[in-house]
């Protein structure tokens, strides 16, 4: 006998089985199902959820905008750093008449804090017997100290080198001499061709 | 409208080639390649190896005391150099180095731009002087000077405009005397001027 009728009530019925059914048939749920309905959201929080969203979407926002003006802000500083410092080799960009000679120690404060020293710069110039030497204090706007630390020995490094500047003085004095002596031999000849040859 | 883009193309291709060749010529460098004569060092008793580019220029520049009358003068003679470069051998025999030495130099300094202001050539004191020039858009751009003298040898680069006159009366200062020579070719030192 096969099982078919059982499964899904196909194939030849088995008597006992269809005198079961109808006995217990009796005893079947007859209501329809209960509507499963989901929850309906409310205008409220609607506005709410969108409200929401905006939100997270603004602070987002407002996140970058910080972070890209604190960047900004970091290279900024930098760059003012920078100038400063190249400032303190080239004599003829300070004020006043401060020279590469007269600088020793620049004192570098905060326009917040102006009286706490941040961060001192030993520069060593051309140091000139006659001249005493002065402190020079330069103010930067926000100046970092951790930048200030990065960046200033690097510039003063790169820029300010006693020995390389006395050098180079007199390495140009040097040349620009050796070069005028023979312009001037030059001049001497032309001028004087007695004993010189066909001047071409 | 073809034709007009035709006329166009006319007029406009005279005119960059005219701005390409400007260009050219501003951008050309007064700059000599003379480290070919290095190899005179191991020979010379004497050597004198400038080399000072637009950077060390300016440090150069910064330490030159401006309440110094002599240090103003130089200040006056480097104010827009972009470098200055001088190799000078000094031997102790005559004929340590070669003419083609200086074949290298030569040649560069008959490419465009260069033109040669004076040129020297003593037979009785087998030496060469000789003064170049480039000019560019009407100024000095730069100068050569070759003094090839039998135990002597000097090759100076100055680039960036220059007064030859203010330069030419640098000698004498720094603490050094100015040479006069005389009529008869003697050689007698001078009075500072």
């Amino acid at each position: 006998m096969r099982d078919d009728y059982l499964w899904d009530k196909s194939g030849q019925p088995d008597p006992e089985i269809e005198r079961l059914e109808q006995l217990l048939g009796n005893l079947r749920y007859r209501r329809p199902a209960q509507d499963l309905p989901l929850p309906e959201r409310s205008p409220v929080q609607t506005r709410r959820s969108t409200f929401t969203t905006f939100l997270a979407a603004a602070a987002a926002v407002l996140l970058m905008i910080t972070a890209a003006g604190f960047w900004l802000t970091l290279r900024s500083n930098q760059k003012e750093t920078a100038r400063a410092l190249a400032a303190v080799v080239e004599p003829g960009s300070l004020p006043g008449a401060l020279n590469a000679a007269s600088i020793s120690v620049i004192t570098v404060r905060t326009t917040r804090e102006p009286n706490r020293p941040e961060h001192n710069i030993i520069a060593t110039g051309a140091s000139s017997p006659e001249k005493p030497r002065r402190a020079t204090v330069i103010k930067h706007r926000e100046p970092s100290v951790a930048l200030l630390a990065k960046a200033a020995p690097q510039a003063l490094r790169e820029r300010i080198s006693e020995d390389e500047g006395v050098a180079a003085r007199e390495q140009l004095i040097k040349a620009l001499h050796l070069t005028s002596a023979k312009l001037n031999q030059v001049q001497r000849k032309v001028l004087d061709n007695k004993g010189a040859g066909p001047v071409s | 409208m073809k034709l007009m883009l035709t006329k166009s193309l006319r007029l406009l291709c005279p005119a960059l080639l005219i701005i390409v060749a400007a260009a050219a010529g501003y951008s050309q460098d007064a700059r000599l390649q003379i480290s070919n004569l290095d190899r005179l060092e191991p020979k010379a008793s004497q050597v004198v190896d400038v080399s000072i580019d637009g950077r060390l220029l300016q440090i150069a520049i910064g330490f030159l005391n401006p309440k110094d009358p002599e240090h103003a003068k130089v200040r006056d003679v480097v104010a827009g150099l972009k470098g200055v470069y001088v190799k000078s051998y000094e031997f102790d025999r005559p004929d340590e180095y070669s003419p083609a030495d200086l074949a290298s130099i030569s040649s560069q300094l008959k490419g465009p731009g260069w033109s040669r202001m004076v040129g020297i050539r003593s037979a009785r004191d087998k030496e060469t002087l000789e003064v170049y020039m480039m000019l560019v858009g009407g100024k000095i751009g730069g100068i050569a000077v070759i003094a090839a003298e039998p135990k002597q040898l000097t090759v100076v680069n100055i680039i960036g405009p220059i007064d030859l006159e203010k330069l030419a009366a640098l000698e004498g200062n720094f603490g050094i005397p100015k040479l006069k020579i005389k009529g008869d070719g003697t050689k007698d030192k001078g009075v500072r001027p």
